[in-house]
């Protein structure tokens, strides 16, 4: 793997709302190389896409803010203290980020020529002229049939997937190191999910781009991903390569969560994990995933366990600590 | 085993961009469909959104008035019935909808929402008799009486498609249409759902039309597949036949597309190229010819007729002997 572009340690988000001041994320720690593709997965509410918009500084903040003591190494740069000004030079640039709903990102009163041309001026300073043309190299790389008559166009007029290849299309423009995928292909159908499934690998290739890739869709990860971070109730709780994991789940939610996963050649009786998944505000006090796990003990409902690492791997689970190979004997 | 439902040529067409004094287009949502279905089986509809799955399942419970073609149920074409005499019919057919959150009024009770069809249709003549229709159907699906008074918001997606069911069983129906019903669910979540599905079928001998966009969801939950593609049936078949022998090109590349959660799961990748043409202007011949790799001069000019290839396997396709 190449180089190190992203670091994160101990990422965590509040939020406050009416009831009070929630933590939505709880101390994430991930690492991203030069053309690697993280893909970060869970259910909803698990805090997947509040840890992307955390690192991207993209939360509102009456809404939500990042806690004291959270780190965002950016090559080797702190940028969790950012100001905006020193962000928006980032974003778009460096770090870019695609949204699953591709009609909302989209500004629908301009043409998607404006708005293709936009990151090219502003952080590469091209003339209108210079930019357009640009653009609609983009767009063709994107496989976007006659860009140039395309990009004239308003994003009414294209399909869910050729709107989601142009948004692609703008966050790749310049090239940046990070590409923070926010469930891309959620909204679209399977032929044309795996057309950009496999037009963001093919770019990623190409540029060398770091991908993290946020969906529920084990069948997604089992396909693109490099390594997996599996989230529950805001914490990350198993870390491993995504052949690993997807052979060996060592976590009892990765396990439940790969069980309860209808297969395609076989349909015998769906194993469940029983109960829900609890609210920001009643998070229980000891292990987060306790309430619904097979294997819960007295200790697991008192005190939270912390990240062990494991053959290479990290999963938060008592049950490990034995194996844990940091401890100290 | 008995037949319950048979749907014979089934066409709904609607009239798009029309105005006063200005002429519409058609746009054929569903194109003469023909299946029918057996007592206590599952018939699962997939296909890519726009294809008229939906339309079907809706002008099948005649939520939405077909143009053409007959439903038999029970021997009566429900097609040639006012509103008023499809009415008494509605007790057997019910409805699940894909949204849990859009599907029960924020403003009712769960004791209400479940009681609403009992009440619509006079069954319980006492208070008494209503709330041990409640009481019966809530053991059966798992839900606890102390949610009774509880309002739809108190409840996650999970619970509230849970609730739904109860509404759709409470009359004991024959056939129940389910449209999307767990895609807006977690995994997890989503397990239970369909678990819950399955064992209700089975203690309780209904039908289902299962409309899903998820091959491995159909697979779990369905006896037969059929695979449309704006609006028409292009293959019709037994799940393990059409998972180990699919022979429309478009029923391919499906299958081909699905993420598959496995990482030892081996196969040739086959990318379908473009999109789903309008279904107001669609091509000649063959619909699915634009896509379609296999595509000769035949195809652009007849249109391929829906044929039995083996045993209860049907496909439209003009290449299926080299294919």
């Amino acid at each position: 793997m190449g180089e190190r572009v992203l670091e994160v340690s101990n990422l965590t988000t509040v939020f406050h709302t009416k009831k009070g001041t929630f933590p939505a994320v709880y101390g994430i720690d991930f690492t991203l190389d030069a053309g690697e593709t993280l893909a970060i997965v869970g259910e909803s509410g698990c805090g997947k896409s509040v840890t992307s918009l955390s690192v991207m500084h993209l939360l509102p903040d009456r809404i939500g803010e990042v806690a004291a003591g959270s780190s965002v190494k950016f090559k080797g740069t702190e940028i969790s203290g950012y100001s905006n000004k020193q962000m928006s030079k980032l974003r778009g640039d460096e770090i870019s980020m695609v949204f699953q709903d591709s009609l909302t990102s989209l500004n629908p009163t301009m043409t998607v020529m404006e708005q293709m041309v936009e990151p090219f001026m502003v952080h590469r300073g091209m003339k209108r002229r210079e930019a357009e043309k640009s653009a609609v190299e983009m767009l063709r790389k994107v496989g976007i049939p006659n860009p140039e008559i395309r990009a004239r166009q308003y994003p009414h007029q294209f399909s869910g997937g050729m709107r989601q290849r142009v948004i692609i299309a703008m966050a790749l423009s310049c090239n940046p190191s990070v590409l923070i995928c926010d469930e891309p292909t959620t909204a679209l159908d399977v032929t044309i999910q795996a057309q950009i499934l496999k037009m963001i690998y093919d770019l990623k290739k190409e540029m060398n781009t770091a991908v993290i890739l946020i969906t529920h869709d084990m069948g997604v990860v089992a396909e693109t991903a490099d390594r997996v971070l599996v989230m529950y109730g805001g914490q990350g709780v198993e870390q491993a390569d995504c052949e690993t994991l997807f052979t060996n789940p060592l976590h009892p939610y990765t396990q439940g969560l790969l069980a309860s996963i209808p297969k395609i050649d076989d349909d015998t009786r769906l194993s469940t994990i029983e109960g829900m998944v609890p609210g920001l505000g009643n998070m229980p006090a000891g292990c987060h995933f306790c309430d619904r796990c097979p294997y819960c003990t007295e200790r697991c409902r008192e005190e939270n366990p912390p990240m062990y690492q494991v053959e290479g791997r990290e999963v938060r689970c008592f049950r490990y600590e034995e194996k844990d190979e940091r401890r100290t004997v | 085993m008995k037949k319950i439902l048979e749907v014979k040529n089934l066409t709904k067409t609607f009239q798009v961009n029309g105005g006063f004094l200005k002429k519409g287009k058609n746009l054929t949502a569903v194109d003469n469909v023909s299946f029918e279905l057996m007592e206590g089986e599952t018939l699962c509809l997939v296909g890519e959104s726009g294809c008229g799955k939906s339309t079907l399942g809706r002008s099948i419970l005649q939520i939405i008035k077909p143009t053409s073609g007959e439903v038999l149920f029970d021997g009566v074409d429900l097609c040639k019935l006012d509103e008023k005499k499809v009415r008494p019919y509605r007790k057997n057919l019910q409805m699940i909808f894909q949204d849990p959150y859009a599907s029960l009024n924020p403003r009712m009770t769960i004791r209400e929402l479940i009681g609403a069809p009992v009440r619509a249709f006079k069954l319980a003549a006492s208070a008494e008799e209503f709330d041990k229709k409640i009481r019966e159907v809530c053991s059966v699906v798992g839900i606890s009486e102390d949610w009774l008074d509880k309002y739809p918001h108190e409840f996650s997606g999970g619970q509230r498609q849970r609730i739904v069911i109860a509404r759709a069983l409470i009359l004991n129906p024959k056939f129940i249409v389910c449209d999307e019903p767990v895609s807006a669910l977690d995994v997890s979540i989503r397990s239970q759902v369909l678990n819950l599905m399955k064992d209700l079928q089975a203690q309780f001998r209904f039908s289902y039309l299962f409309v899903s966009h998820d091959l491995s969801v159909v697979n779990y939950i369905g006896d037969r597949i059929a695979v449309m593609y704006l609006g028409e049936f292009v293959e019709l078949a037994d799940k393990r036949e059409l998972f180990r022998n699919p022979l429309h090109p478009y029923t391919q590349a499906l299958l081909s597309a699905i993420p598959v959660a496995d990482v030892t799961y081996k196969r040739e990748r086959n990318y379908l190229e473009g999109e789903v043409p309008s279904p107001v202007d669609p091509p000649s011949g063959c619909k699915f010819r634009t896509r379609c790799k296999y595509a000769a001069d035949i195809c652009r000019q007849q249109k391929p007729q829906f044929v039995m290839v083996s045993e209860e396997h049907y496909a439209a396709c003009h290449m299926q002997h080299c294919v």
